[in-house]
Formats: C-alpha cells, sequence, structure tokens
C-alpha cells in the first residue's frame, strides 16, 4: 500500500508539524533537500508567496540547501504555513531535512528528517510546516 | 500430473498472487503524518491519477536466443545493469541439455560511473553524462538448439546504440515542459500552505477541546496559545489515525470541502504532469543492434544486424515495436553460410486500469503480442507467433510468460510449439527499491 500518491513511500526519522521561531534572537530554518534520480522538479512556497525552485538553482544537483529568516522580510507572516513540494517526474527519492538554528548557525531542534520515495513519476509530494514567529 | 509440472504451476500461482496484491490503494485513514493525509485526500478528490510505466526497457535475453522470451528487441536497454533468466522448459524442440539460457547487460554509463567511482543517481553527474546511456552491452549463454548432439551452450554476445532517445525525460527537448510542470509545482505549493492552514485552523478547533487528557485544557490566555497550538500539531501529526477518528464523519466532510474549494491548482499540477509523462513514454525511439550467438558445439553461428523502432501507438497504453534486421547463419558441421533478413513486430498492451478516478498500482502487466518472419538462403521461410505475458513480482522483477509457434525451425522442419517463463531483473528499480537509493522513473 502506497503511502502517498500511486507509488509513495514515507520514512520518518522526525517530523515537525509547527514551530515557533524568536526573530529577535535571529533563530532561522536551515533546509537541505537531496534528490536522487535524473533532474529534480521541487518548489518551496508560503501562503502568500512562491519563494523558490528548483529552476533557482542553474544546473541539477544532488544537494540543495537554503535557510529561512536570515535575511529581512523572509517571514512575511507571524502564522504562516511553509511547503516544499516535490515531483517525482524524473526523481524516486527525497530526503528533507530541516534544522531549527540559532544566529550562529548551531541547531536548537532538528525539525525534520524524512525519505520520500516514489517509482511512479506522476506522483508528487507537498510536506509542510507551520511557523509563528515572536 | 508429474512433479515437476505441479512445481511449476504451484509457483506461476504463487507469483500472480505475489503480484496481484501489488494493486492496493492508499488509504487515508492510515496515513503517516497530517500532511500525509491531506495529500491523500488532494489526490482523491483530484481524481486524477495514471499508472502506466514504460514497457519499452528491455531486460530480457536477446531474441537471437532460441530461448529467449522476447521474440522481439526493444530499442532500449536498462539505464544501469539488467539481468535475464529463462528457467523454463517448456520447449519441446530446445535441446534439453541441462543449460539456462541467461545475459547481463549493462549500459556504457553504469561502465563509466563504475569506473570513475561517480553515483549514477546523482542527478548531476545523471544529466552530465546521458548520451552514455544510449550505448549497452549483452553477454550471456544460449541453449544449445535441439540437433545437437553435444552438451554445451552458445556464446550470446550483443551491442545496441540508441539513435533516437525522445523517452529519455532528462532530453534537452523536454525541458520547457519541465518548466511549465515546475510553474504548476510552484502555484500548487502555495495552494497547499492555504490548504494545510484552514485545515489545521480547523482541527483544532474541533479536535483540541476533545484532547484535554493528553495536552491539558485549552489556554484562554492568548499568549499561551501559540504553543498550545505548537503541541496540538505536533501531536496530532505524529499519530493522525488517532485524531482523525475522533472526526465525525461530517467533520471529514468539512475537510474535504476545504480542500475542494482550493483543487484548482492541484488538478492543474496532476494534469500538467500526467500529459508529458505520458507524451514521454508514447514517444518514438529507434535503436541499432547487433547480436551473436556463436560457439554451441555442432550447433549453428547466429549474427544478427537490426534496427529497432518503438513508438507509442493509439494510447498510451499500446507500444509498438518494429525489428529489421539481416541474418547470417553459419552451419559449422556442412560449412555453408545461409544469410537473409528478418522482420518482426510486437504490440504491447498494457492491462492494468488507467482510470483517472482511481488509485492503482503503478507496475504495469503487459500483454504483448508479436510476430515474425526469417527468410533466409537455402531455408523455408520461417514464421513465428508469439504471446507473451509480463507480471510485475517486484519493483524490478518481472516475470514473463511466453508461448509461440512456428512453422518450422532453422534444422528441423516441423512446426513446433513451444513456451517459456523466466526472471528479468532491472539493476536500477531494484537498488530504489531496496538500497533507497534513485533511479528516473520514466
Amino acid at each position: 500500500m502506497a503511502d502517498f500518491g500511486n507509488a509513495g513511500k514515507i520514512t520518518i526519522r522526525r517530523n515537525a508539524a509547527a514551530t515557533q521561531i524568536d526573530q529577535a534572537a535571529n533563530e532561522s530554518l536551515h533546509y537541505k533537500l537531496t534528490a536522487l534520480g535524473a533532474e529534480p522538479e521541487f518548489a518551496f512556497s508560503c501562503q502568500h508567496r512562491q519563494i523558490l525552485s528548483s529552476k533557482t538553482w542553474s544546473s541539477p544537483q544532488m544537494i540543495y540547501e537554503w535557510d529561512l529568516g536570515k535575511k529581512p522580510g523572509d517571514f512575511d507572516a507571524t502564522d504562516d504555513v511553509y511547503v516544499v513540494a516535490m515531483s517525482f517526474a524524473r526523481i524516486t527519492k527525497y530526503t528533507l531535512q530541516v534544522e531549527h538554528r540559532n544566529q550562529f548557525g548551531s541547531v536548537i531542534e532538528v525539525l525534520k528528517d524524512i525519505d520520500y520515495e516514489s517509482q511512479d513519476p506522476n506522483d508528487s509530494y507537498n510536506d509542510s510546516l507551520r511557523v509563528f514567529t515572536a | 500430473m508429474p512433479t515437476s509440472v505441479t512445481r511449476c504451476l504451484g509457483l506461476l500461482v504463487f507469483l500472480l498472487l505475489a503480484a496481484g496484491s501489488n494493486g492496493a490503494a492508499a488509504e487515508c485513514q492510515d496515513a503517516k503524518s497530517l500532511d500525509a493525509y491531506i495529500n491523500c485526500r488532494i489526490v482523491e478528490i483530484a481524481k486524477a491519477t495514471i499508472t502506466q510505466s514504460t514497457g519499452a526497457k528491455q531486460a530480457e535475453t536477446p531474441s537471437i536466443s532460441a530461448d529467449s522470451t522476447s521474440l522481439v528487441d526493444q530499442s532500449s536497454a536498462s539505464d544501469l545493469f539488467a539481468v535475464a533468466l529463462n528457467l523454463a522448459g517448456a520447449n519441446a524442440n530446445s535441446s534439453g541439455l541441462g543449460v539456462t539460457p541467461a545475459s547481463v547487460s549493462a549500459s556504457a554509463y553504469a561502465l563509466y560511473t563504475s569506473a570513475k567511482e561517480l553515483n549514477p543517481l546523482d542527478p548531476a553527474i545523471y544529466s552530465k553524462y546521458r548520451d552514455w546511456r544510449r550505448v549497452s552491452f549483452t553477454l550471456g549463454k544460449d541453449a544449445a538448439p535441439k540437433g545437437a548432439t553435444n552438451t554445451g551452450s552458445a556464446a550470446i554476445v550483443g551491442a545496441k546504440v540508441l539513435i533516437l532517445n525522445w523517452r529519455d525525460a532528462s532530453d534537452p527537448r523536454y525541458a520547457k515542459d519541465f518548466d511549465h510542470v515546475t510553474a504548476k509545482l510552484q502555484a500548487s505549493a502555495q495552494n497547499y500552505a492555504n490548504i494545510a492552514s484552514s485545515i489545521e485552523d480547523y482541527l483544532y478547533q474541533v479536535l483540541r477541546p476533545k484532547m484535554t487528557v493528553a495536552l491539558g485544557d485549552v489556554p484562554t490566555d492568548p499568549g499561551k496559545k501559540i504553543a498550545d497550538k505548537i503541541k496540538f500539531l505536533n501531536a496530532v501529526s505524529a499519530n493522525p489515525a488517532a485524531a482523525l477518528q475522533q472526526l465525525s464523519l461530517q467533520q471529514i466532510a468539512d475537510i474535504d470541502n476545504i480542500i475542494s474549494t482550493r483543487i484548482g491548482p492541484q488538478v492543474e499540477l496532476i494534469d500538467s504532469t500526467r500529459e508529458l509523462v505520458s507524451r514521454i513514454r508514447s514517444a518514438p525511439q529507434f535503436s541499432v543492434a547487433f547480436q551473436s550467438s556463436t560457439g554451441a558445439p555442432n550447433g549453428i553461428d547466429d549474427y544478427r544486424g537490426e534496427a529497432v523502432l518503438d513508438r507509442g501507438v493509439l494510447s498510451p497504453r499500446i507500444n509498438l515495436t518494429l525489428n529489421s534486421s539481416f541474418d547470417q547463419m553459419h552451419n559449422k558441421q556442412t560449412g555453408v553460410d545461409m544469410r537473409g533478413g528478418r522482420a518482426a513486430g510486437e504490440f504491447q498492451f498494457q492491462l492494468n486500469p488507467t482510470s483517472e478516478t482511481k488509485l492503482t498500482n503503478s507496475r504495469p502487466w503487459l500483454l504483448s503480442l508479436g510476430a515474425q518472419g526469417q527468410w533466409m538462403t537455402r531455408l523455408t521461410p520461417t514464421y513465428e507467433l508469439q504471446a507473451k505475458l509480463t507480471i510485475p513480482l517486484f519493483s524490478g522483477v518481472d516475470f514473463p510468460v511466453s508461448v509461440s509457434w512456428a512453422n518450422r525451425t532453422a534444422l528441423i522442419k516441423e512446426s513446433r510449439v513451444k513456451g517459456h517463463f523466466g526472471f528479468t531483473l532491472d539493476v536500477a528499480k531494484l537498488l530504489a527499491a531496496f538500497k533507497s537509493a534513485g533511479a528516473p522513473a520514466l
């Protein structure tokens, strides 16, 4: 039985659905997305804007990393949902890791560490994290 | 009934049952997280899922093998390695000398990345060296044909070059199409963020008052609301089944309604992905190949140079493969050479339903109907018909069963009926399935 779509499999090591970020203390979120296969198609959005996608990088890579909260305006609402949408059209495995970090880059908490796999190119999956900022 | 036949039938029934168990639909209630539940409900509501998988990557022993389960060669081979083993035995005209036909195929890409110690499944490597996947090599052994008096086996050697490779999803010709899919993905991600937010707020409203034992009383102090909501959402996502069981049918309908009112971008993503995948799978593919089967004691050395065309016809579920070859046979007993040509064609039908209103498993059951004619000097023309059922057992492991009729063989002037079954293993898919590595899914 598939965990998602036609052939999806989810392996969860850590999966927080929500967290709180202290902007005054310069806390941030660090995203790391690892893809295996041909060319990844993924997107990162919140409720209000499309933040980045696989096309943000000029060529296909195995590891994509970005930060949220290091630049002013990264968090555009005090209560927002951030989504990583992954297409399996040309990729069969993604590993999503999200860390809550302090101003020095040290990890406060690992929020997500999840494998998403599918052999069906029609499958896609959305992973969300609700972020409250103070 | 002979014991061997009973065992074969028993194995076949087991394999059919194992394959049949693949078709279970996803159950939203068993979701592993709140996101998994919402994703599942979105797919259910969108009712748009396609399931066909390509059947045009050959893992079987080449057609030049007398005991191959494949009458017709396909235009491409596995991305990495493939192994084929023809276990059976029902060929009344085989020599029965104890040789099990088998072959191993490897792409130049697999060999190159192995030699360079590169990860063949790294997207950067996969794209950079895509042309290395155009070339593949096959080595194997073949059973001696009936008429051979000694034991031993023939050596199979083959090479294939993909000239037209339009079924490679990483081909630059599809770059704009995938940019379009990525744009739809971005829109769907933003839309999903709003769906998730609305559903989470709704769940907090209807479920939180029922969870006072686990989470304490609902705080009235606005300053504590955020921490309480975070605790609630993490608790629900950790065990969504327990939380969802507390919902009434009306409340589940309310969640579906939240999704329904925002389903547009999700449907557009599914539709655009499905259209592109279908188009790539039906695209033409053309290759040239060389095969030889030599060295069987008292047997015949076969050489074949052929052109192979694959393309989808009429429906994404139907693939047509055409072979045209120049064949040469050298009879080592008489020293006589026979030359001629061969033409073969095969339709592949995917038997799985591709209903847009059901979730079904993606591994296809394929029914193939093929025919070939071979016209050689010094020999009466040979005509052969074949029906084959390819049963997917696990990801990367297939079980082909074939039955064929021929008016005669190269050595024997009588018609024959033979049946075969075997196993094919596609290492790229096996890696993805069992070692948590990935390979392109198309």
